[in-house]
């Protein structure tokens, strides 16, 4: 083969080896990325269950309560999971937010504030998302659950959005 | 004649080489935080947050009124309080890097050693839509007090994310108050800042 051809053919190589060895290298990047992005949402009408990481899912209510500001509200998320499979329930830790249904994401308060704990007492009966599936549970139990998020009072349309880690970039949308 | 000019082209490479080395960014260049300038009493945005400086006041003690008790923090170079307004773009985040850059490159990170004053923004929960006010304090010698520059991002290292590059304007002759008196009210949101 003369110079000529080996230059060509080895220049031919490089461009099929230069994009394949990127693809290589960012392959496992690319499947983590994807396993920690909510992509493909399990979408649950009000009140109707939905089954979701060994249980099903169901909202029970939303609550707001305007500050004394006017601008900000406290958003009391109450809902439930009826456990059929404690060990997929209990899989991965719960990713929990709140959302407008558009871009924007409200994550949950760390401790409850004194307001809502005045206005709603009950919510010390609740566990949340996160100690949901840390704590031991039992098939056929049903875990009732309560997160509270701060957001704009004027916005009133939300949404729950709730992910595993081992099942994203599948995620559970509560309306 | 060819072999000075083969003799030629290696020195030329060899230079280019040398450029190439001293010119070309490390990879703690290209990875570092993207900059976004700006300055004091305006609104800067970064991806996922947007901070407004609104005061700056330098002191030499401050007392901090808190749980019924007041305690004063001294300081052998001064204090920078920093009021800012600071809110969350899309997403809830919690800003958990700010530094004061001299003019002379040191930076100074916030001071940890009031605990318990009002509003520090490492603690704050910035939540979308919902501006709130924040607090930073430093404490750096006296000689870093003129054209210092505040940065802030979301975290102390975080590569190719935004980080705000504040110039802190203060007069030629800035003014050091004896004592700015922290005062933290009943909720998270009531505290104040006075010059005594």
């Amino acid at each position: 083969m003369s110079e000529r051809r080996y230059f060509w053919g080895s220049l031919a190589a490089l461009l099929v080896a230069v994009p394949a060895a990127i693809a290589l290298r960012g392959y496992d990047s690319a499947l983590a990325w994807r396993a920690n992005q909510e992509l493909y949402p399990l979408i649950a009408e009000p009140g109707k269950p939905v089954r979701y990481g060994g249980a099903e899912w169901r909202i029970e209510g939303l609550y707001q309560l305007v500050g004394q500001d006017k601008k900000s509200a406290y958003i009391l998320a109450e809902f439930e999971a009826k456990i059929d499979d404690p060990a997929a329930f209990a899989a991965g830790a719960c990713q929990i937010a709140l959302t407008d249904r558009g871009e924007k994401r409200w994550s949950p308060q760390f401790l409850p504030p004194y307001e809502v704990r005045k206005a709603r007492p009950s919510i010390d009966e609740r566990t949340t998302c996160g100690g949901a599936t840390i704590k031991p549970v039992k098939a056929g139990e049903t875990v009732k659950m309560a997160e509270i998020f701060r957001a704009p009072s004027e916005i009133t349309k939300f949404d729950l959005a709730i992910s595993q880690a081992t099942l994203r970039p599948s995620y559970l949308i509560l309306r | 004649m060819r072999k000075l000019a083969a003799l030629f082209g290696v020195f030329v490479a060899i230079f280019a080489l040398y450029v190439l080395q001293k010119s070309l960014p490390t990879y703690g260049d290209i990875t570092s935080p993207i900059a976004v300038f700006g300055k004091t009493g305006e609104r800067v945005t970064a991806r996922n947050f947007e901070l407004t400086v609104t005061q700056l006041r330098f002191a030499r003690n401050i007392k901090l009124t808190a749980f019924g008790n007041e305690r004063s923090y001294g300081t052998s170079g001064i204090w920078a309080i920093v009021d800012a307004e600071a809110a969350a773009r899309n997403e809830t985040v919690t800003l958990m890097s700010a530094a004061w850059l001299g003019a002379d490159g040191l930076r100074y990170l916030a001071s940890e050693r009031i605990g318990n004053a009002p509003g520090l923004l490492g603690r704050q929960q910035l939540e979308p839509g919902l501006p709130q006010r924040v607090l930073m304090i430093f404490e750096f010698p006296e000689s870093e007090m003129n054209k210092g520059t505040l940065l802030v991002a979301r975290y102390p290292f975080q590569p190719l994310d935004n980080e705000l590059r504040i110039a802190m304007e203060s007069s030629s002759a800035p003014v050091i108050h004896d004592q700015v008196t922290l005062e933290r009210g009943r909720s998270d949101v009531d505290w104040s800042v006075t010059i005594q």
